[in-house]
């Protein structure tokens, strides 16, 4: 059936047509919408798949392996950075011959952090034991994946697979595909049913057992099955034609046998290469393209079949090697032509958004050259943003020069206007308000999320101290070393970590547990909207019982976690929740937080216009009305008691609160009740001196 | 090339966010002051989420149309809190003209 799709649509349509059985996946951009297509059509009904939330990507493939070893087809999708963070299942779910298959919409890895296309997350993953399949297009990234779960559960391969798209430029862009039947698509793949790995009490196995000298047997065998995965390609490849009438190989070689030069690439800039190649074969000049459609296993044999007697070849892809003068998919690409007389070449379009117009100057400079070169391509250097981001002031500093910089003063705030933020953003009037008894000597860390993004985009800051943006799961840790290195140092600062409730109740909790444990001394200031917004709205620990979100579209079916009992299972922290109707309790418990000289823990609760859909001139009341109907409780915990800083004379019914947010609307009367028992119970708790 | 970028992606200055967003020019509805109503109360400012309100050092016996805070038009979102939370009403969002 022909439909019109993005490239993270497509990536729905595969998995689901695959049959997909468990999914879990933590959201990262851009490949945030495959997940949500998939939320939408188990919602819809059209998909008997079970989604787990995880807390992060390394939890969300964990999940997946755990589920694959308990007999159930298994797909994840991410990129980037939330890539990198599932290292260490990536090789525990290959090492136990699990067949998941992940979709990847690639991106670099920060840091810096980018949002665009960009392969070194899945190349730098070449040794994973990993199938690697690059995607075209949208049609290839859905033929791909159903190929991926066939092959990938072959018992002669065993291995989990990648089908790899680009970030943005694939995942973000719309196409006409032909969506194929699911009857059919049943015909090429049966249910998985393993044999080597089951759970079964009347059959029981231990899997993954620590090995001594048999460790290369294992590995040995990892790599035979990549090898052996070639035929089953081929094979699966073929079967796919013949049912679908589509082709696809490990490699695809474009007009290559008579050619003089040939162009290499994988991805999106294929098809640009293709078009060009007709347009310059028109010309007269003998030009082929190579497109690399399966990296691992890599296939050396088509590769040295392909170019071998071509004088001059061309590698155009996007994952540097920093220490190799190649990019990774290059140095393969060189390997396998290791006698050849070619000059391999090789161009870095990493970040780059390819059209045919720089093919065009890409081919005419490379026609142009005898030599063989490595580079970067078109690397255009703004010299207004190195201006604006204190390159001269950089330069004076290196050279010895007393550099005077322009220091605030308490009170005046450490963020300046400008800020990215919605109107009518309170998480940013919380931080703004809060930091506002900070003066110089304040140090703060920060991750992803709204804050992030909102207040910091090279060469632009709105920070007005020292401020340092490490990676989404680790604040805790980062903040810890910082923390340590100014005591050695002699630097006597504040140090906060500002963070959203999805870095501090989920991906990040390990490290802020442990930095919690340890006692550093640091302010921990949550701004806590309820759900993960930088991404789009999905649900977080904290995201309240009954609030709709993108991954729980009829209402987030559990409680919200009590990151305060964690936080005070620690010991001595003091424990704060504030709110921005609140202003002069929240600078009351900022001061004191500045005045301590121990950890302390602010959470304070953030309405959200897109996030809570509502009138962003209503944000104020609706605080209000949290603390007034009890829904947000502001208290600080000490010495093991709690002390209610606020309590309402008469306390609103909840429903007021709720039905001022659009996400809570489709509550029914019963789920009301429900929540303002809970509600009830909380407070009580509290007001009884208990957390 | 002479110059490149500072290693690491610092940046080494302050603030320099104010300098190329605007976020005025986001707005579709202006706030704006009535001031024969507005007694300084300072409520607004405390709760401009983008901190564009200043209160003015206007003393207790001037006129009572006296200005008595000032928006930044620069950077005001248009957010409406500020009307929505002033207990005299001093304060109307309006539509912006185009
Ligand atoms: C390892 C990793 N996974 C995923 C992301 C993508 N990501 C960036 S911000 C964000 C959500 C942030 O949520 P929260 O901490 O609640 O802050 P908010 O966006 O609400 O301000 C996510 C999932 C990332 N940057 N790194
Ligand atoms: S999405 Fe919500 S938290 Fe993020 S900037 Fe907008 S209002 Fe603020
Ligand atoms: S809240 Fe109203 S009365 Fe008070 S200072 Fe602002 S505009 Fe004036
Ligand atoms: S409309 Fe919003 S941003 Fe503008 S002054 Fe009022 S509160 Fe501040």
């Amino acid at each position: 059936m022909e439909m019109f799709l993005s490239g993270n649509q497509c990536i729905a349509h595969g998995a689901k047509l695959a049959r997909v059985e468990v999914i879990s996946a933590y959201p990262i951009t851009p490949a945030t919408p495959a997940s949500e297509e998939l939320y939408e059509m188990v919602t819809r009904g059209e998909l008997d798949a079970e989604i787990v939330n995880a807390e992060s990507e390394l939890g969300a493939m964990g999940i997946c392996a755990g589920a694959a070893a308990g007999g159930c087809r298994t797909f994840s999708c991410t990129c980037s950075q939330g890539f990198a963070l599932m290292r260490e299942m990536l090789w525990a779910a290959s090492g136990m011959a699990l067949p998941v298959v992940l979709a990847l919409t690639s991106r670099e890895i920060g840091i810096p952090q980018g949002l665009l296309s960009d392969h070194s997350d899945a190349l730098s993953e070449r040794d994973a034991s990993y199938l690697q399949f690059f995607a075209e297009d949208g049609q290839e990234i859905i033929d791909s994946l159903i190929m991926a779960y066939k092959i990938s559960e072959d018992g002669k391969v065993l291995l989990p697979s990648l089908v790899i798209s680009e970030g943005h430029r694939m995942s973000h862009s719309f196409e006409t595909v032909d969506v194929p039947e699911q009857e059919q698509v049943d015909k090429l793949l049966p249910k998985y049913n393993p044999k080597h790995v089951l759970v079964d009490p009347n059959y029981p196995i231990t899997g993954g057992t620590p090995v001594m000298s048999q460790y290369p047997w294992f590995k040995m065998q990892q790599c035979q099955a990549m090898q052996d995965a070639k035929q089953v390609i081929k094979d699966v490849c073929k079967e796919y034609a013949e049912i679908f009438g589509r082709h696809y190989d490990l490699v695809e070689a474009y007009k290559t046998e008579d050619a003089d030069v040939i162009m290499v690439s994988l991805g999106s800039t294929v098809g640009i290469i293709r078009e060009k190649v007709d347009e310059y074969r028109e010309k007269g000049i003998k030009v082929g393209l190579l497109k690399l459609r399966v990296f691992r296993p890599f296939p050396e044999d088509e590769v040295r079949e392909a170019l071998f007697n071509a004088k001059k070849v061309l590698v155009i892809e996007r994952a540097p090697s920093p220490g190799s003068l190649y990019g990774i998919a290059c140095i393969e690409v060189k390997a396998a032509l290791q006698k050849s007389q070619a000059a391999i070449s090789n161009i870095i379009v990493s970040g780059k958004d390819i059209d045919g117009e720089d093919i065009d100057e890409i081919f005419e400079s490379w026609m142009s050259r005898e030599d063989e070169f490595a580079e970067w391509y078109k690397m255009q250097y703004d010299e207004r943003a190195a201006t604006m981001s204190g390159y001269d002031t950089y330069q004076k500093l290196l050279n010895g020069e007393k550099v005077e910089r322009e220091l605030i003063e308490e009170g005046e705030g450490c963020l300046s206007k400008g800020c990215a933020s919605c109107a009518g953003c309170l998480s940013f009037g919380a931080i703004r308000k809060f930091l506002s008894v900070f003066g110089k000597d304040t140090v703060a860390v920060l991750n992803g999320g709204c804050l992030g993004t909102c207040a910091t985009l090279f060469p632009l800051t709105a920070w007005k101290i020292p401020s340092f943006f490490y990676t989404y799961s680790n604040a805790g840790a980062t903040i810890s070393g910082m923390e340590v290195a100014m005591k050695l140092k002699g630097i006597d600062a504040h140090l906060i970590e500002v963070a959203g409730d999805g870095a501090i109740f989920d991906i990040g909790l390990q490290t802020f547990s442990a930095a919690l444990e340890r006692g550093h001394r640091i302010i921990y200031l949550c701004y806590d909207n309820q759900a993960y917004m930088n991404t789009g709205i999905q649900s977080s620990g904290s995201t309240p019982y009954g609030a709709r979100t993108k991954t729980a579209p009829k209402g987030k079916p559990i409680r919200v976690k009590n990151i305060a009992q964690i936080a005070a299972a620690h010991g001595d922290v003091y424990i704060a929740t504030a709110s921005p109707a609140y202003p002069d309790d929240l600078l009351k418990k900022a001061k004191k937080a500045k005045s301590l000289n121990k950890p302390s823990f602010i959470h304070v609760i953030c309405p959200c216009p897109p996030g809570w859909e509502y009138d962003p001139a209503l944000g104020v009341e609706i605080a209000r009305l949290g603390v007034e109907t009890g829904a947000v409780v502001l208290y600080e915990y000490e010495n093991g008691e709690v002390t209610v800083n606020k309590v309402p004379k008469k306390r609103k019914p909840v429903e007021e609160y709720l039905m001022k947010q659009g996400r809570f609307s489709h509550l029914t009367k019963a789920q009301i009740s429900q929540i303002q028992e809970e509600v009830d119970r909380e407070f009580a708790r509290l007001i009884s001196g208990r957390l | 090339m002479d110059k490149v970028f500072i290693r690491g992606a610092s940046v080494h200055a302050t603030g320099t966010i104010a300098l190329v967003y605007k976020t005025g020019t986001w707005r579709v509805h202006d706030p704006v002051v009535d001031n024969s109503k507005c007694i300084g109360c300072k409520i607004c400012s405390q709760y401009c989420p983008d901190d564009c309100i200043v209160r003015l050092d206007v003393d207790k016996s001037a006129p009572a149309d006296t200005p008595r805070i000032e928006i930044d038009m620069e950077y005001c979102k248009g957010c409406g809190i500020c009307a929505h939370e002033c207990p005299k009403g001093a304060i109307q969002m309006v539509v912006c003209e185009a």
